[in-house]
């Protein structure tokens, strides 16, 4: 073989051992990718702070999608890779943390993160540990739940970097100078108080064998007041009046909580009270043991204003509806006259 | 090791073999080439003519934006080098960019290849896979035709970090051993995560500034009182998949202390009810993207209301990125004739909003 062939086949020896070498590095570098795990990003990715005010103390929610299955930690990161960071902007994480994912995976529908799950804090991140191995392409929820999870930082827009096992992503959240509006409103004073008539009269004529009641005259009150009403009378004459007869069937008893019961054949004048409605809602109505008298029975009219009815609450609906009833006998030698008359005049009040 | 050329040379035959099979397309089959004996070349300002060296990728080469001329037959062959290609972020993307490769005046069947870069390739070159995903190993399957990857419309390449220059190259090949050089870069950056989110209390579409306050002043008895103002909510985001806004209610409902009662929030039609409060949608628009929409139980018009209660529920909604969503609503309220009166009924609705990435 020639000096020149010999040099030739040198070369393609020299050639042949870098092509196989070339080819080595080749396979070796293909296998070596193979075997090389490569970080995927987390997707569907939010934390929501449950009060976005700056410098507020809030719990929060973390929700990711998984891409790559086995992850067992999950960090968040509040500084993420901010430049100007949220333990920079007088934000901060507590270090005591509680973790629990039964009411975010109640209310999302995802699934919550599994495990018996614990949850710490250093520095900017919160590392939730103990997390049964999670699952790919799962999305899961967590929620911090103390509501000193975190400091919110001065107001602005912030980046935490979510890591779950080997898979990350950055996130934003965002602060502002106020979350809330406060809501105001005044419901006014209100009273209603209705009288159902103006006269009322006996059913029947005074007469020595029986106790003769009047014709029913309602009050009906409707009120918001939320300490109740007070319903009063004050009598004109003390008694029903007759000027023709120049007589007067004077009121019986005395102010004194206790009803009168009134005799047929012995002149007698009362006011009954009675409860015919209480409101469905709202206060409790009664009526003064004074007026809250029986069949014959009732209370002493007077010339000042008596309290004969009270509610301990506000009326509404139809409201409280009390009924008053006169009733009166008269002896054999009461002067016979039509005009008896007598004039009560009813108040009430809500106590507000 | 070998005894004799035959055998080197069947070894290197071999290995090619290993490595590719004769350059063919479509369109055209080469059926045959060899190793010539190489010669001189010559170049002028305006040309350079690469002589027949016999080998292929030797030293001897020329490569400006547009061309590349390397020695050997293989130079012949070589796919055209494709033009820098169009990258840009178009909508504030933080994950993904926008990509259209210039075909290079190849033919149809050309293939190209793309790598991308977070450090203007120094030291780091990485590809874009088939599926748009990056890799850090070019595979025979991410050389993709023109058309496949978007033609003139381009793609969207995913999965990239937020905040970050991403610079792009293109080579082209048409059938074995006719890989061009590498294009021109290109650049863009992707955006941050963005979540931008406001509140304002105005009769009308303005900015108001905090602390913000709503007084119904009276509610009369057995009639519905509208909020004086509305609520507006500014929404933005860039959040592949939108976000929400959240409202909540401190006390439930109108409460005061001085009468214990609780005008009680919830869910219904005010004109039938005795007593409530509560939220209702009254406009939700968007510049681009979303759209804005109002959740149940707030999206009733006339007098029906949706609750706001202590738990955080959900009053709007964008299912995908979002520019200028802006959403109002009215509060409304009604007492009954027993509704104890008192001037201080009161509640505090928190606003928060969450964007998912």
């Amino acid at each position: 073989m020639s000096g020149k062939t010999e040099q030739v086949a040198v070369e393609i020896r020299n050639r042949s051992k870098s092509l196989i070498a070339a080819t080595l590095l080749i396979a070796a570098t293909v296998l070596g990718t193979l075997s090389t795990a490569h970080a995927a990003t987390l997707t569907s990715t939010y934390i929501r702070l449950d009060r976005m005010k700056a410098a507020q103390t809030t719990s929060f929610r973390l929700v990711f999608r998984t891409v790559s299955a086995g992850a067992t930690s999950v960090a968040i990161n509040f500084n993420g890779a901010d430049a100007t960071t949220w333990t920079a902007s007088s934000g901060l994480v507590n270090a005591t943390q509680t973790v629990s994912s039964v009411t975010c995976a109640t209310e999302t529908g995802f699934t919550g993160l599994p495990g018996s799950i614990t949850a710490s804090g250093s520095s900017a991140t919160v590392t939730i540990s103990a997390v049964t191995a999670l699952s790919a392409t799962t999305t899961y929820c967590v929620d911090l739940t103390s509501a000193t999870a975190v400091t919110t930082a001065t107001a602005g827009e912030y980046h935490p970097t979510i890591t779950v096992g080997s898979d990350s992503t950055t996130t934003s959240v965002r602060t502002i100078s106020n979350d809330q509006v406060v809501v105001s409103a005044v419901v006014p004073p209100s009273f209603n108080f209705v009288l159902d008539g103006n006269t009322t009269s006996f059913t029947a004529n005074l007469d020595s064998t029986a106790v003769r009641s009047t014709t029913g005259r309602t009050i009906t009150i409707t009120t918001n007041a939320a300490n109740g009403w007070v319903a009063w009378i004050k009598d004109l004459n003390q008694g029903l009046q007759s000027a023709v007869a120049s007589k007067t069937i004077a009121t019986t008893g005395t102010i004194n909580a206790t009803p009168n019961t009134l005799s047929a054949g012995t002149e007698g004048y009362v006011l009954d009270a009675d409860l015919t409605t209480d409101a469905a809602s709202g206060g409790t109505v009664s009526i003064s043991a004074e007026y809250n008298g029986g069949a014959n029975a009732g209370g002493t009219l007077s010339s000042s204003f008596q309290p004969f009815a009270t509610s301990t609450g506000t009326a509404g609906g139809s409201g409280d509806v009390i009924t008053l009833v006169g009733k009166a006998a008269i002896a054999g030698d009461t002067p016979a006259a039509g005009d008896y008359t007598d004039t009560w005049t009813i108040i009430g009040a809500g106590t507000f | 090791m070998f005894k004799n050329e035959t055998q080197i040379f069947g070894l290197l035959a071999s290995l090619l073999m290993f490595f590719a099979a004769a350059p063919a397309s479509t369109s055209y089959k080469l059926e045959s080439y060899g190793v010539g004996s190489g010669g001189a070349s010559s170049s002028s300002t305006t040309y350079r003519a690469t002589t027949i060296t016999g080998e292929q990728g030797s030293s001897t080469s020329s490569t400006s934006a547009t061309y590349t001329s390397r020695s050997g037959l293989i130079t012949t062959q070589l796919a055209n080098v494709p033009a820098a290609p169009t990258v840009t972020n178009p909508s504030s993307y933080y994950n993904k960019l926008h990509i259209v490769i210039n075909n290079g005046g190849n033919p149809s069947d050309a293939t190209f290849a793309i790598a991308i870069s977070n450090n203007n390739f120094s030291p780091t070159t990485n590809y874009i896979k088939s599926d748009t995903t990056v890799t850090s190993t070019l595979n025979t399957t991410d050389w993709q035709t023109y058309s496949t990857w978007g033609g003139s419309s381009g793609f969207d390449v995913i999965g990239l970090a937020p905040n970050t220059t991403y610079t792009v190259k293109v080579k082209a090949e048409h059938g074995d051993f006719t890989e061009s050089a590498y294009s021109a870069t290109a650049s863009a950056a992707t955006a941050n995560p963005s979540l931008t989110f406001d509140i304002d209390v105005s009769s009308t579409d303005s900015e108001t500034s905090s602390p913000y306050t709503l007084n119904f002043g009276n509610l009369l008895p057995n009639t519905v009182t509208d909020g004086p103002q509305k609520i507006w909510i500014d929404f933005d985001t860039n959040a592949t998949s939108g976000g929400t806004v959240f409202i909540a209610s401190l006390n439930g409902g109108l409460r005061s202390t001085l009468a214990s009662h609780t005008i009680s929030s919830t869910t219904g039609d005010l004109s039938s009810l005795s007593e409530g409060f509560g939220a209702q949608n009254q406009s939700t628009a968007q510049t681009s993207g979303g759209p804005f929409v109002a959740q149940s139980p707030y999206t009733s018009a006339s007098q029906n209301i949706g609750i706001t209660d202590t738990s955080l529920r959900q009053f709007y909604l964008s299912s995908s990125p979002i520019v200028a969503g802006r959403g109002s609503l009215l509060l409304k309220a009604r007492a009954t004739t027993d509704t104890p009166s008192a001037a201080d009924y009161q509640d505090s609705l928190t606003f928060i909003a969450s964007a998912s990435f």
